[in-house]
């Protein structure tokens, strides 16, 4: 995927991150129609389990008399409308942008379609209702569906997958679902202050000792044991460690590391999160069930991109409700598991900036890496570095929740209209979600890591993912949130 | 994080060449002073965490 074209002009519409809070604000406020009294979102589609196709789609709100199709193409077109704007201004090719995106808006929803097949997706508790002996009772499963879609066509048709390619934006999607989750998990906050505060601190905890432990560790098997220099070892124990291609590149960038090197790096890197994503959800469902906020927790901790982790953080959510119902006879309310993978994972990125930052410095001062060190010796490094670093979407994510937050904190009569909105402005997100599992599956081009050169790298990153991360955020996880439940739905 | 994902390098072949090129050294002191400091105060919050999190407050109580 391409980065930002930089033409000049305000970073505010040239950056992903910026478009990403303008998009997810502007669903926001839309969502906010029914506490003033209009539906303005009514009409996106929602899909629902089905065993008999034609009641399949259907308009969220009950206000909009219209067939489920018509919903499907308006809520294609207005997708299609607000990406196109923020891809214009960020440099895109807009025809081909538009095409793309229409192509992979579709076979995405084709996905979310057959995921939602009731013998798919119906847990136990709701065969009955569909007539139906048996079902597998795994929710969203038109997320992977999806996702597997998106690899089959970058590993296996690869003009088609270059023509997708410039609007297949994994963190812009997955950013700007983030900024509009925020307004439901401000709702979610009012409900369970003291269960949204807990999440919320342990996340910073868990990502503080995340950050202390897995780094050092990383960076001396890097060094010691795979031999790599300063150079490549500083920007891949950003990457395996906290967090994937974003924290590659700005620790790269902090220690001066010629640019190959992060990118390089993500080519591995990008992989191992469509590796993670199709295996740790079936794993924490399996496992983790009666242990959810761990399970969602790890998620944000293990999954190295935004957009793996979030999306991680969602399947497992689905997941484990589903699991959960069967077998404990439990029903948990929607999306605290994926609040604890979407905190962990904010902070991390937030700190990313502050680590970056704290590199550029020692690096700068005490000249780590030879070649590079020559070359940042007399640098001044600016604390400026830090808000460069910071991932702007994180402020369209806090605005939306505290808004929601106060707003349903002093005027408690809004509270249910609000939640309403919200929950209307959820549907956009996931289709959000959806988008950027198909791009991420579109973008992983394993044959990438057979190149030679790529082993050794690959070794490492295996090594210390599998053999020591997964388990270790595994441990900080439960630490911080076993014993803590989501909501029992009454 | 604010950047976007990058376009791998069209010929990655080019990675083994880089790597070959590198004159490694051992850890110089200050490496081992960041890992050991790091490693030191991330071991040490976990105990301090474990404490009030296992011990005294379980369970988000």
């Amino acid at each position: 995927m391409s980065a930002p074209v930089n033409t000049g002009g305000s970073k505010l519409f040239k950056l992903e991150d910026w478009w990403a809070v303008w998009l997810g604000l502007f669903v926001f406020l839309l969502g906010l129609g029914p506490v003033f009294g209009h539906d303005l979102l009514g009409w996106i589609v929602k899909t629902s389990a089905y065993t008999d196709i034609s009641k399949a789609l259907a308009p969220i709100s009950k206000a909009y008399k219209m067939s489920g199709i018509l919903s499907l193409v308006l809520t294609y077109l207005f997708l299609l409308s607000i990406t196109t704007i923020g891809a214009a201004a960020m440099g895109a090719n807009v025809k081909r942008f538009m095409a793309g995106f229409t192509i992979i808006f579709w076979l995405t929803y084709a996905c979310i379609i057959i995921g939602e097949y009731a013998y798919i997706s119906a847990s136990p508790d709701k065969r009955a209702a569909f007539k139906i002996p048996w079902s597998l009772g795994l929710g969203e499963m038109g997320y992977i569906f999806a996702m597997i879609v998106g690899l089959i066509i970058g590993n296996f048709f690869l003009p088609l997958a270059k023509f997708l390619e410039d609007a297949a934006k994994p963190e812009w999607f997955i950013k700007t679902g983030i900024v509009i989750l925020g307004a439901a998990l401000g709702i979610k906050t009012i409900e369970a202050a003291s269960l949204a505060g807990t999440v919320i601190f342990r996340g910073l905890c868990a990502v503080v000792e995340a950050y202390l432990i897995y780094w050092p560790v990383v960076y001396f098997v890097s060094r010691r044991y795979f031999k790599f220099t300063p150079e490549w070892s500083a920007p891949l124990a950003s990457g395996i460690s906290i967090c994937g291609v974003s924290a590659a590149i700005a620790t790269g960038a902090a220690i001066r590391a010629r640019p190959v090197v992060p990118v390089i790096l993500s080519a591995v890197i990008i992989v191992f999160v469509a590796v993670e994503l199709l295996i740790l959800p079936f794993l924490a469902a399996a496992f983790l069930y009666t242990e959810p906020m761990v399970a969602g927790a790890w998620m944000g901790l293990a999954v190295k991109s935004d957009g793996g982790a979030i999306a991680s953080g969602a399947l497992t959510d689905s997941l484990i409700r589903a699991k959960a119902a069967a077998v404990m006879g439990i029903k948990w309310e929607k999306d605290w598991m994926l609040m604890a993978a979407t905190t962990t994972k904010i902070f991390i990125d937030i700190f990313i900036g502050v680590w970056a930052f704290i590199l550029a410095v020692i690096w700068s001062v005490f000249r780590i890496d030879k070649r590079g060190g020559a070359a940042l010796q007399g640098q001044k490094v600016s604390p400026m570095e830090i808000w460069e670093r910071f991932p702007k979407f994180i402020i369209g994510f806090c605005i939306t929740l505290l808004i929601m937050f106060f707003a349903g904190l002093t005027h408690p009569e809004i509270v249910k209209p609000a939640k309403t909105g919200a929950d209307q402005a959820n549907a956009v997100r996931s289709l959000f979600f959806a988008l950027c599992f198909f791009s991420i599956g579109l973008i992983t081009n394993v044959r990438k890591l057979w190149a030679e050169g790529m082993g050794r790298i690959v070794v490492i990153y295996a090594v210390c993912l599998f053999g020591f991360i997964l388990w270790v955020g595994l441990g900080i996880s439960w630490i911080f949130y076993h014993g803590i439940m989501p909501p029992v739905i009454k | 994080m604010s950047e976007s994902i990058p376009k791998v390098a069209d010929d990655p072949t080019q990675v083994a060449a880089m790597l070959d090129q590198e004159e490694w050294y051992d850890l110089l002191p200050i490496e081992k002073k960041l890992i050991g400091w790091s490693l030191g105060i991330g071991l040490s919050l976990l105990v301090v965490f474990i404490i009030l999190f296992v011990f005294i407050f379980p369970g988000g109580k």
